[in-house]
């Protein structure tokens, strides 16, 4: 997986059709480069905290930032959250939680996880690649700057 | 529950108020009972007593008598009569041993015919009638008595005739008069302390004191009871008079009734300790049952509130048949949580699942027109676009569906809102979408709203949206709200000088999805009113509209107004 030493963005989505979509609004603004799509919170899992690796994710460390569904099948999109929140090694990647829904419950849980950006998907494509963009531009720029900082 | 309906106080008070009634009817009862008995008592103690007493007088006037008859037929008397040197000699000294033969204080006399004394032991003093009657007992030849009054003085005369032994014929009379006060002092006391028993003359009101002879004045509170004397004396009427003094009866009744008191006050307090206790014994299970009933978390039930000792009695069966209702609602709750859980989870996947295919329907619509729009003629683009115009607006109708769906489960808080200061705020947000347009918000005054912040503010959001977006073709649009105070009601009103609607089809105004104008004509959903109506009605109030083609809309809504606190949770 040496492939994983260039990805910036995770991009963790169920439906094919969004996750096409997500990649597209990205790749509008060629911020699609380094970017690894999987299709539930368990490959998610995986891929942050790489089985077998008991030093744990090296290569996550180079993550900018995680886009997560939150209806994902086998683990969830929370389930997912708690884990990056609760390793001190993942904690400071930024994770934004894009999703359909729009249930106060969730927003409030995600906030509590702490979750850096709740963004409901807009149904309208123009609306949902401006916000995908925005957010891109603005964790990847965010998570550069902090990281040279440290 | 208020406190001071206390189950336990009525029924102490009822207990011992009973108790104080047959107490006080006992009481009654027995006070009168006793006073029956002291006086039946005392009345037999007096008569006693007094009968004691008139045997005594008796026995001293007959001891009198027999002794003035004795002496009357002595030889040495008669011989008196006859012998005047012998008078002084003997008669006298021993007519004045006559006083101590019998122990009164009197004079005795031997008279003649006519009542003149030829020997006495003291100074005789008679009645002018004294005469005639000393006629009477010589010419009768037998003893006779009387009572007389001389100078105000009671006394009892007797007089035996003096019969001269040698001719067999009465030669004069011997006479004793002894005041009746002397008679009285000769006689014993009366042995009862404060029972007085008096000697008096029948028919007058004069009276003496025996032991003492004082005098005393007769009144009704005296019995009476008259000595039954023989002849020569039956002639006096004497009587023994007695009295009581009331403290005899009054005393010992005024000690038992203190007693009885002290017992009665004694049982009705521990009658009324008894049955409070008693009864808070029977309540306590029932305030057992109120702390559960009042306490009882659904979202977490605890039955063991039944498992403690009701007993088997009316009230276990009480709690029995409570805690089984507990039983059957905790389950109802648990069956409607479930349902609940049921309908968010559904509302989840409503708006989860049939977004991300319309997400989808619009994207690639809108990828078809960008990467493919050399391929497709104006039409093909014209029909993607109405697509992506469909699957926006199917987008905003799941948004509403599940915003009125979220309207009718919010927590709700009722706070004092100032609706007009809440519509200001709305209007400034409402005119920055609204361009350029002409747009004036009058508001009224009004009564301050009771309610839920954040749902009268969509109230608010609704109403002034939809009032801002029907005058679209006013050159100036006018949006009117106010309000007044009715009794345990507040109304408002928004009014505006939009396109009005049709009055047949008010009905229809708050209804989901209802909308009184073609699709093209004004955006919406026709959500807006349907909210308003859900957060109004479960503040408690209603909504009304009014409106006429072309001539502006009313829409209405009341709202309890505090205190009465209708708010439906």
């Amino acid at each position: 997986m040496s492939i994983n030493e260039a990805v910036e963005i995770l991009l963790v989505e169920d439906s094919e059709a969004d996750a096409e979509l997500t990649l597209r609004a990205l790749k509008k603004h060629g911020l699609a480069n380094k970017l690894v799509w999987v299709k539930d919170g368990a490959q998610a899992i995986d891929f942050l905290f790489p089985p077998g690796s008991q030093a744990g994710p090296d290569s996550p460390a180079n993550l900018k930032l995680v886009l997560l569904d939150l209806r994902l099948p086998l683990v969830s999109g929370l389930e997912v959250l708690r884990h990056i929140k609760a390793d001190p090694r993942t904690r400071t990647i930024p994770v934004v939680v894009l999703t359909s829904s729009t249930e106060d419950v969730d927003v409030k849980e995600c906030y509590a996880l702490g979750v850096n950006s709740y963004v409901s998907k807009p149904v309208s494509f123009d609306e949902f690649s401006k916000v995908v963009a925005d957010l891109g531009l603005y964790w990847l720029l965010v998570n550069k700057v902090s990281s040279h900082r440290c | 529950m208020r406190r001071d309906g206390s189950l336990v106080t009525r029924i102490g008070a009822v207990a011992g108020g009973l108790t104080l009634a047959l107490v006080a009817v006992l009481g009654i009862g027995f006070y009168m009972e006793q006073r029956r008995d002291i006086t039946r008592d005392l009345t037999f103690a007096v008569n006693s007593d007094a009968a004691v007493t008139v045997k005594e007088t008796v026995t001293n006037l007959k001891s009198l008598a027999t002794t003035l008859h004795g002496l009357a037929s002595n030889t040495l008397v008669a011989n008196a009569l006859a012998d005047t040197l012998g008078r002084e000699a003997y008669l006298e000294p021993f007519l004045k041993g006559f006083e101590g033969m019998t122990g009164l204080t009197g004079v005795v006399a031997l008279t003649d015919f006519a009542g003149k004394p030829i020997a006495s032991s003291g100074t005789l003093v008679l009645g002018e009638d004294a005469a005639g009657w000393i006629r009477q007992v010589v010419d009768s030849g037998e003893a006779r008595a009387r009572f007389s009054r001389l100078n105000g003085v009671w006394r009892i005369e007797l007089a035996d005739p003096v019969v001269y032994a040698n001719t067999g014929t009465v030669e004069g009379v011997l006479l004793i008069a002894i005041p009746a006060p002397e008679i009285a002092r000769a006689v014993e006391a009366s042995r009862i302390d404060g029972v007085m028993h008096g000697l008096a003359v029948a028919g007058s009101e004069d009276a003496w004191i025996f032991g003492s002879g004082e005098p005393v004045r007769l009144t009704a509170a005296f019995t009476h009871r008259a000595i039954d004397l023989p002849p020569p004396l039956s002639s006096i009427g004497l009587e023994v008079v007695s009295k009581a003094d009331p403290q005899l009866i009054d005393r010992p009744l005024r000690e038992l009734s203190w007693v009885f008191a002290i017992a009665a006050l004694i049982v009705v307090v521990g009658v009324t300790l008894a049955a409070a206790a008693l009864s808070l014994r029977l309540v306590m299970p029932l305030r057992r049952l109120e702390k559960a009933a009042s306490s009882f978390d659904f979202t977490a039930p605890d039955m063991t509130f039944a498992a403690a000792g009701f007993g088997n009695d009316e009230i276990g069966r009480l709690a029995a048949a409570f805690a089984s209702m507990v039983d059957r609602l905790s389950t109802a709750y648990g069956d409607l949580a479930a349902a609940n859980k049921e309908l968010e989870s559904f509302s989840y996947s409503v708006s989860h699942d049939l977004r991300t295919p319309l997400r989808a329907i619009d994207g690639f619509s809108q990828i078809l027109i960008d990467e493919y729009r050399g391929k497709l003629d104006d039409e093909g683009q014209r029909l993607l676009n109405v697509v992506r115009d469909n699957a926006v607006r199917m987008g905003l109708l799941i948004d509403d569906i599940l915003r009125y769906s979220r309207t009718g489960r919010q927590e709700l808080q009722a706070v004092p809102v100032d609706l007009g200061k809440l519509a200001q705020e709305v209007f400034e947000d409402l005119r920055q979408t609204a361009g350029d347009r002409r747009i004036r918000l009058d508001v009224n005054p009004m009564p301050p709203a009771l309610g839920d912040r954040g749902m009268l503010r969509q109230v608010l959001v609704n109403l002034l949206a939809n009032a801002v977006k029907f005058t679209r073709p006013r050159s100036e649009a006018v949006i009117e709200l106010g309000g007044q105070a009715d009794a345990d009601h507040n109304t408002y009103y928004v009014r505006d000088n939009g396109v009005g609607f049709d009055m047949r089809y008010v009905d229809k105004i708050f209804g989901v999805f209802e909308r009184l104008h073609a699709n093209d004509a004004f955006d919406g959903t026709g959500i807006g009113l349907a909210i308003v109506k859900r957060i109004i009605l479960r503040h408690g109030g209603t909504v009304w509209a009014e409106g006429k083609v072309d001539a502006g809309a009313t829409i209405g809504f009341s709202l309890p107004s505090g205190g009465s606190g209708h708010v439906n949770q």
